[in-house]
């Protein structure tokens, strides 16, 4: 299902749970690593200074200190590297979400695994700004692959999933987040939950919905997902449909962990808008803050097809 | 300021009186832990008082885990206490400008504190909470902090702690099949 895996990483502590899950999916699939790191950004056009973008502070580039970078690289995943076989370790400079994009173009790539954060702060004032790393939101939108966001170290080998939940809002994107999970969920033997959060937050009148009007929306959402996704499943049957009132994220964060969700697959945005307008939709964001389990964020058709290759 | 005094079974007192309605008019008020206070005390106030439980969107959630946690014994040996306490962060770079200000629940062992990480209610509800200090953070230098005693209003305690626990859902078991 994995030829070739896109591992984007800062070589720095924030991206070691994505990087086990990245060493541990090229060994599983026999796929070819690229490990993947954009160190500098050029401080102008032919100049041979560049800005670390972990530091901001300026170095000369040379030869010698791409070779030096990685090295670095190496010494950082050493214990990582001696079991891994195929991989290809490169150190480049440019704007980050833009390299790794044309690097996963270039290399037709089936998956792009990052961290959650791309610098190495406190992780109080990371949970408090909410946000996850803007890079990482960059290379969400616009990849023609899935990409997998590891947050918090990875319980279970991908290969032995159990359960992989599925969330949707019934948009477009979400179609191709279902295409992935389902071809997943197939090959590796997986449980595929369809869980839908119906959002009773207030209207924009500050109205609450009353208990009828809820049952009807989760009776209509039990009927989309007849209509859009198990009709697509054919001949699997290890799946279930859950639609839970409450608002998105926690209910989807509440369903995995009580279901003991090994990956979530959601779309990267939530409304019908053009993928290259979007930003990571806010129900994506906070469950990539607060998930224990890998979230997946799928956001186009490429790679996504239905039937296991 | 005035002091609003938390008890291990969940009431809260002022001025030597249990409080007994209307507990969103001291949410303002500043917070002080009585001996024996717990996690576990935290919940029971959350009971005491249902309509503080409003106040975060993960605290329901919680309440049906506690309720599903031994009665006793639900303590964790790597901590000695969990500690409530409050960063403002002045930044420079990258981006503008600006001032943060944020709370933290850690688990202390002598003069270390550390993520909670994955430990489950079911490790936490009887560990002793206290109140910590307020560091001050300049311009990203995580080595010269500076530390001031503070006050913790009921609202930052409240919604503090839940915001806090919402990052740590991590399941007890994996299913990993063989």
């Amino acid at each position: 299902m994995f030829d070739k895996i896109l591992f984007a990483t800062t070589a720095s502590p924030t991206c070691d749970n994505a990087a086990k899950v990245a060493f541990d999916l090229e060994l599983k699939w026999d796929a070819k690593l690229f490990i993947f790191h954009v160190f500098g950004v050029p401080t102008r056009g032919y100049s041979p200074f560049v800005t670390d973008v972990r530091t901001g502070e300026t170095e000369q580039i040379d030869p010698d200190y791409v070779e030096w970078v990685k090295e670095e690289m190496r010494n950082t995943y050493d214990v990582l590297l001696k079991d891994s076989e195929n991989n290809v370790i490169e150190a480049v400079v440019g704007v980050p979400h833009r390299e790794i994009l044309r690097k996963a173009r270039k290399e037709n790539v089936d998956m792009i695994i990052m961290g959650a954060h791309t610098r190495d702060e406190n992780v109080g004032a990371a949970r408090y700004r909410a946000v996850v790393g803007s890079t990482m939101q960059r290379v969400a939108k616009a990849a023609r692959c899935p990409v997998v966001i590891i947050a918090r170290p990875c319980t279970t080998c991908w290969k032995l999933f159990s359960n992989i939940v599925f969330c949707t809002d019934f948009s477009k994107a979400s179609d191709y987040a279902f295409l992935w999970a389902h071809k997943l969920a197939k090959t590796v033997g997986a449980r595929l939950h369809i869980f839908h959060a119906s959002d009773i937050g207030m209207g924009s009148t500050g109205q609450a919905q009353g208990q009828q009007e809820i049952e009807e929306r989760i009776a209509s959402a039990k009927e989309r997902i007849e209509k859009k996704y198990v009709s697509k499943i054919k001949d699997y049957d290890n799946y279930g449909i859950e639609i839970w009132e409450g608002i998105p994220y926690v209910e989807i964060l509440k369903y995995a962990r009580e279901h003991n969700g090994d990956l979530i697959v959601m779309a990267h945005h939530t409304r019908e808008i053009d993928p290259k307008d979007a930003v990571l939709g806010s129900t994506v964001e906070q469950v990539v803050l607060r998930a224990s389990c890998p979230v997946a964020s799928v956001n186009h058709p490429e790679k996504v097809s239905e039937e296991p290759e | 300021m005035n002091i609003v005094t938390l008890i291990p079974d969940g009431t809260m007192v002022q001025n030597q009186n249990a409080i007994n309605d209307d507990p969103l008019r001291f949410l303002g008020f500043g917070v002080r832990l009585d001996q024996g206070y717990t996690l576990r005390s935290y919940f029971q106030m959350l009971e005491t008082y249902p309509v503080l439980a409003k106040l975060n969107v993960f605290i329901p959630d919680y309440l049906e885990q506690v309720h599903k946690c031994p009665g006793t014994g639900c303590v964790y040996q790597g901590f000695e206490h969990l500690e409530f306490g409050k960063t403002v962060e002045m930044i420079g770079y990258p981006g503008e400008p600006r001032l943060e200000i944020y709370h933290s629940l850690q688990g202390v062992s002598g003069a270390d504190a550390e993520q909670l990480k994955s430990s489950s209610l079911e490790g936490l509800l009887d560990m002793p909470v206290k109140l910590g200090k307020l560091k001050h953070v300049i311009l990203g230098d995580p080595v010269d902090v500076f530390e001031f005693e503070t006050v913790f209003s009921l609202f930052e305690y409240i919604d503090g702690i839940a915001w806090e626990l919402s990052f740590h859902g991590t399941p007890e078991a994996c299913e990993i099949r063989r």
